[in-house]
């Protein structure tokens, strides 16, 4: 069993269910210096890693935009839960969980917390297959945790405005964090600079990357 | 001496009227009841609440679509409106606003100019809040996205009153 099926056995067990909601307003800076990157006058396509939320989508209609919600954490824990055999390697399954025209570039990637849910390999995995579909220019916002432990499941993050986000907690259950020093992103995020990083007093540190 | 009976329903009366706007509601458009099964293209002239299953193309350009809590649907969707609240996998345009409640389950590629999500509701494909759908039907076959169109049948229903 490799570790993305840790993903799956604390996914498929509450990821539906929330017991107990826990929700906070966090000042983002890096969401904010993302929005003033972006214009009114071009269409923007947006891939979003986190799950569907109406009040992301009602902040991103004010940008011409195409956006593309793919709710990966929990597209995983689905595929791993179905897999009948052995969960194929991270390689092939980012394949079939993100599908995309090999004409398609993104101009913002919303990793939201993923990066501290996934394991190196993982990670690495998916950052090679997402910068398929980046070209210069294209912004990856995240949201890297400086705490040792971390919700059992992916924070729901709302935006709120253009510097603020709500942070939704499903429980209070906590696990391991992978937390990932800056010097191990910067290896991992190649082809990417840090166009802006912050440390949030949450213990979240926002980075915003640029592909270059 | 002999009265012209009263109409048993004044509204239906009224509904003659030249000067009667007919309000749709839920309780007034079609149905598609929720034992009903249809594999096909669906065409009409009026507003369509299913809940049932439907698997083809459901093309209601000038009306509101809403697709039940018991809805199933494999099939794209064009209308004026469109609410979910059931489940959906296909690719949806909406010349209006397409709303998907928190019963609702959309697969698929969603083009039209407001979109609304409640809290609750799964989604899971692209939104084009930006192309006008009557122009990204020609596209349409172009998207990426996890929902291909639905295959039709050769069979074609059109001016709906089924009800279950």
């Amino acid at each position: 069993m490799n570790s993305l099926s840790a993903v799956s056995a604390e996914a498929s067990e509450a990821y539906e269910a929330s017991t107990e909601e826990i929700c906070a307003t966090h000042k983002s800076l890096a969401l904010a210096a993302l929005c003033q990157r972006l214009c009114h006058d071009r269409k923007y396509h947006i891939l979003d890693l986190g799950p569907a939320l109406g009040a992301n989508v009602e902040f991103f209609s004010q940008f011409r935009c195409k956006l593309y919600i793919e709710d990966f954490y929990q597209s995983i824990a689905e595929e791993i839960a179905s897999a009948a055999e052995e969960t194929p390697p991270p390689e092939q399954l980012y394949q079939k969980l993100l599908p995309y025209a090999e004409d398609i570039r993104f101009d913002v990637i919303l990793c939201w917390d993923l990066f501290n849910y996934l394991p190196r390999r993982e990670l690495q995995a998916l950052l090679k297959h997402l910068t398929r579909f980046c070209q210069r220019g294209t912004l990856l916002f995240s949201l890297v945790t400086t705490h040792h432990q971390i919700p059992a499941r992916p924070i729901l993050f709302k935006i709120l405005d253009k510097e603020n986000l709500i942070y939704e907690t499903g429980s209070s259950d906590l696990r391991p964090s992978i937390e990932y020093k800056p010097r191990d992103l910067k290896l991992l995020m190649q082809g990417f600079q840090i166009a802006n990083n912050f440390q949030l007093r949450s213990g979240m540190q926002e980075f915003l990357f640029i592909h270059v | 001496m002999w009265k012209k009976a009263e109409p048993d329903h004044p509204e239906r009366a009224d509904a003659a009227s030249p000067a009667h706007t007919p309000v749709t509601t839920r309780e007034q458009c079609a149905t598609i009841g929720s034992s009903i099964t249809i594999r096909g293209d669906l065409s009409g002239e009026e507003d369509l609440l299913i809940q049932g299953r439907v698997e083809g193309k459901i093309d209601l350009k000038q009306h509101k679509v809403t697709i039940g809590k018991d809805g199933h649907i494999k099939a794209d969707i064009y209308a004026k409106a469109i609410v979910i609240e059931g489940e959906v996998n296909g690719n949806l345009f909406s010349d209006e606003q397409l709303i998907i409640r928190k019963s609702g389950r959309v697969r698929g590629n969603i083009v039209s100019p407001r979109v609304t999500l409640e809290d609750g509701a799964k989604f899971k494909g692209s939104i084009d809040m930006d192309q006008k759908p009557a122009e990204h039907q020609r596209t349409s076959n172009e998207m990426p996205g996890q929902a291909k169109p639905a295959a039709s049948s050769i069979d074609q229903i059109k001016g709906l009153g089924v009800r279950s």
